[in-house]
């Protein structure tokens, strides 16, 4: 597996969930995995195979974008991830295997430091 | 001597920062291109900001082999302030330019120094600064006369100005990768044969080279007995990163600094960092850096123009981190706002608490970081190297223990993956002293 089967898959999870999705988003010096949006808010995800630190230090900045921000982590690697951290920090997390079963093992928590101007700017790109 | 703050002009819209700023540092590093290319602009810059500069030759430009982008061709058409820069040069060399950079052999005859070649260079070197140096008396004669004027008109005492003029002529220069290099052996020849040109102003030499090889002590002495006849030397370790590299390469650099200095003998680094300010009156007298950016260069690395990424410097760790990271951090940790001059104003202009993550945003969104980052970066450098200059080695200490232990507990290096183990290295580093 690697990072675009994980894309893939999340995406025809987003697909079937009736979200509308934007994959590679640019948001100043972030490329955003995919953004996800459904009933006006805006979740981002940051996808990562096992680079977990990465993935923490993406998903947090996302927060300044989206309302909700989630690191989608290959379950291989999902004992690295550190879940207190990342119920602190309000992030979501979800688990894929390798038979493409995603599962959530953390629900985002709504962000709090959400700049406005990069909120429309990120909402915009699904005008 | 006061150690010094010499800050890179790079492009022609820093000129009103500098002016803005020009309080809060010594002195100007002018590239010898720009100086070249845009003569009149430059000499009334000067004449504006009054403030002492040397000219950097940039000389190893045109023997980096392959060329730092693509051919030497692309340097003269993409850069035409390098052509107009080689127009200095003798004839010889601007022939060799048009076809190729140039190479060791250009300055040898059977493995000997061409030293007429090396003396036609060193002269038009000399001359081409004299020139840039000659326009700013004519207009200090103006400027004096005007003093005068006012002082004959008004009875009132002018206050002494800053002198714009050369504050020392730089030789030309090129890197060597070890002392063996052929470029060693050149640079070398170019500095002992310009000792014989005896200038109304010091002369420093510039050395570019390879950190390794400061790690044979016995290099550092020979570095030493081959460039001691001048003044002063400005030290550009290729590659140097006060931050990622070990310690033991940091403390050969120090120890350079210090070899030349003991012996009375000024030492600048031509891109430094925070590290270098915590070194002045150590062993280094001043350093050189660019509004915001060049803490450390390669020597292949050529700023060809182009926009740069939205950056703004982080007192706190020294750092400049880019825009998504400075408004997680700000937005995080509200209570943190710079109180520099530059975002004061901002902050007043707008009418902002900053106390809220709405106020944090807005605050960014205007914020121009094409120009008001490198205002900011110049009010806060100044600023640490104000604070740092009245510190004993102690407190240098004490001052970096507490800066690390805030950096922890606020998590700058799990939250923004920023990597603050050079503190470690500086504060031993410093022990050691």
């Amino acid at each position: 597996m690697n990072e675009d089967d994980l894309k893939q898959i999340f995406v025809n999870y987003l697909k079937k969930n009736n979200f509308c999705f934007r994959t590679e988003v640019g948001m100043l010096e972030c490329r955003i995995d995919v953004v996800g949006k459904k009933k006006r808010k805006l979740y981002a995800y940051e996808l990562k195979i096992e680079h977990w630190k990465k993935a923490i230090q993406q998903a947090i900045l996302y927060q300044l974008f989206a309302d909700y921000s989630c690191i989608v982590m290959y379950k291989e690697n999902l004992h690295r991830l550190r879940i207190k951290k990342c119920q602190d920090l309000g992030l979501g997390v979800f688990s894929l295997d390798s038979k493409g079963h995603l599962s959530c093992i953390l629900q985002p928590k709504k962000s709090t430091i959400i700049n406005p101007s990069l909120y429309k700017r990120l909402t915009k790109k699904f005008e | 001597m006061n150690p010094k703050l010499y800050f890179r002009l790079n492009i022609t819209n820093e000129k009103n920062i500098l002016r803005q700023t020009k309080e809060l540092y010594d002195g100007l590093v002018i590239g010898a291109h720009f100086a070249s290319f845009y003569k009149n602009w430059i000499s009334g810059f000067l004449q504006d900001i009054s403030k002492p500069y040397f000219i950097d030759p940039l000389t190893y430009i045109f023997a980096i082999d392959p060329p730092p982008i693509e051919n030497i061709d692309s340097i003269m058409n993409e850069k035409q302030s390098f052509r107009t820069l080689c127009e200095s040069y003798p004839e010889i060399l601007r022939s060799i330019l048009e076809e190729r950079p140039l190479i060791p052999q250009d300055f040898l005859i059977e493995n000997n120094p061409n030293t007429k070649l090396i003396n036609e260079f060193l002269k038009s070197q000399f001359k081409f600064q004299e020139e840039v140096d000659g326009i700013s008396p004519a207009q200090k004669r103006i400027s004096e006369y005007f003093e005068f004027e006012s002082l004959k008109e008004e009875k009132t005492t002018v206050k002494t100005k800053d002198v714009c003029e050369l504050e020392f002529y730089t030789i030309p220069y090129f890197h060597f990768q070890s002392l063996e290099d052929p470029w060693y052996y050149i640079t070398k020849t170019i500095h002992s044969e310009s000792i014989k040109f005896k200038k109304d102003k010091p002369i420093y030499s510039i050395l570019c080279f390879n950190k390794e090889i400061l790690l044979d002590e016995k290099n550092i002495n020979t570095l030493f007995e081959d460039f001691k006849n001048h003044e002063g030397v400005i030290f550009w370790v290729h590659n140097f990163n006060s931050k990622t590299d070990s310690k033991a390469v940091i403390k050969s650099v120090f120890k350079l600094y210090e070899k030349f200095n003991k012996n009375q003998i000024k030492t600048i680094d031509l891109y430094g960092d925070y590290f270098s300010t915590l070194i002045l009156n150590k062993g280094l007298d001043g350093y050189c850096r660019s509004l915001g950016f060049g803490e450390y260069k390669q020597v292949r690395t050529i700023s060809i123009g182009g926009g740069a990424p939205n950056r703004y410097y982080l007192p706190e760790i020294h750092a400049n981190l880019p825009e998504a990271k400075i408004r997680y951090y700000y937005s995080k940790y509200t209570h943190r706002t710079c109180n520099c001059k530059c975002c004061r104003d901002i902050i007043s202009q707008h009418k902002l608490k900053m106390d809220s993550v709405d106020d944090i945003s807005k605050f960014f969104d205007v914020f121009n970081f094409s120009l008001s980052s490198k205002l900011h970066f110049v009010y806060t450098h100044s600023q640490e190297m104000k604070r740092i200059i009245n510190l004993s080695n102690e407190e240098i200490i004490d001052a970096l223990i507490k800066e690390n232990e805030i950096a922890n507990e606020l998590e700058i290096p799990f939250l923004l993956g920023e990597d603050l183990s050079f503190y470690d290295r500086w504060i031993n580093i410093l022990r050691e002293k």
